[in-house]
């Protein structure tokens, strides 16, 4: 019982390590879509991405603009944008930008 | 009496405390990680997004990077946008060279057939001095993407260039996992259109 008590307590204080902008926090797990923004532009034929990471938040690379995302696809009329954040036990964690336009 | 009881735990079984710890992280993990415990259905989630559009509904595949270049084992890395009321796709994709090299066009060759497709860049940029970042696109039939996905055998992607060529190749593990997945979302597609 006391290494359990030792591991959970272990994964709580990694929690706070790879910590990533999200609308709702899972300290053991979480991968979560969300809306980042929308335009007033109609029609959308191509999607972007963009992601940058963190590890154990120490480490964290990365170019997750949404210029980065419009670039990838060739985007220049911006339709939506949504974010897809992922993060495992404070020691790794992912933030993804999606963009929709043509 | 219990310390004698203890001692006498046979050989190759746990002590009861400990069987009683691995239960527990079992339940925490199916408890926090339920993805973990089903089937691939749920994963294909990781795989495509899809949004509804004015036009129809605009599918996205998640940027696949286990293609690699057979001599300098350099990525590509490419990505699927398809819109259902056309029935073409736009494939981009990623390669990296030391020198700039533009694509002419993007070749995907399976046992039996190979489709060739003309690439349009979007961009060429230097990374860390001595990598230069190909981005290009290209437009394939739908029922083509299906058919390469379909492949048995891990199927080659070729980049060919004014005066060369780059063959990308994927591991059988990797393809049977992936190329498999892939497929079935579009076949998921095709039955929606």
């Amino acid at each position: 019982m006391k290494k359990l008590m030792v591991l959970l307590i272990g994964v709580f204080f990694l929690a706070g390590c790879a910590v990533v902008k999200t609308p709702l926090t899972g300290f053991i797990y979480s991968d979560v879509k969300a809306p980042f923004a929308v335009t007033s532009n109609t029609g959308a034929d191509r999607v972007g991405t963009a992601e940058a990471t963190s590890i154990l938040g120490i480490v964290a690379l990365g170019d997750a603009s949404i210029d980065a995302a419009a670039k990838s696809a060739g985007i220049t009329k911006i339709h939506h944008v949504d974010e897809h954040v992922t993060g495992i036990l404070g020691i790794y964690a992912r933030y993804k930008v999606v963009v929709y336009g043509e | 009496m219990a310390n004698d009881k203890r001692e006498g735990t046979p050989a190759g079984t746990f002590p009861l405390g400990v069987k009683r710890e691995i239960s527990l992280i079992i339940l925490l993990l199916i408890a926090f990680f339920p993805s973990s415990f089903t089937g691939s259905a749920q994963k294909l989630s990781n795989y495509y997004t899809a949004a509804i559009m004015d036009s129809g509904m605009l599918y996205f595949f998640f940027p696949l990077d286990d293609f690699q270049e057979d001599v300098s084992r350099s990525p590509l890395i490419f990505d699927i946008s398809y819109l259902s009321s056309r029935d073409s796709a736009t494939v981009n994709f990623s390669y990296f060279l030391s020198s700039a090299d533009p694509a002419v066009s993007l070749v995907l060759r399976t046992g039996e057939g190979e489709t060739v497709c003309k690439a349009t860049k979007l961009f060429i940029d230097l990374e860390n001095h001595q990598k230069w970042h190909h981005r290009f696109s290209t437009t394939v039939l739908l029922s083509d993407l299906a058919y390469f996905f379909r492949s048995v055998l891990p199927p080659e992607i070729l980049i060919k260039t004014k005066d060369s060529h780059y063959t990308y190749t994927i591991k059988k593990c990797r393809w049977k996992k992936h190329g498999s997945i892939v497929s079935v979302i579009i076949e998921m597609i095709q039955t929606n259109s």
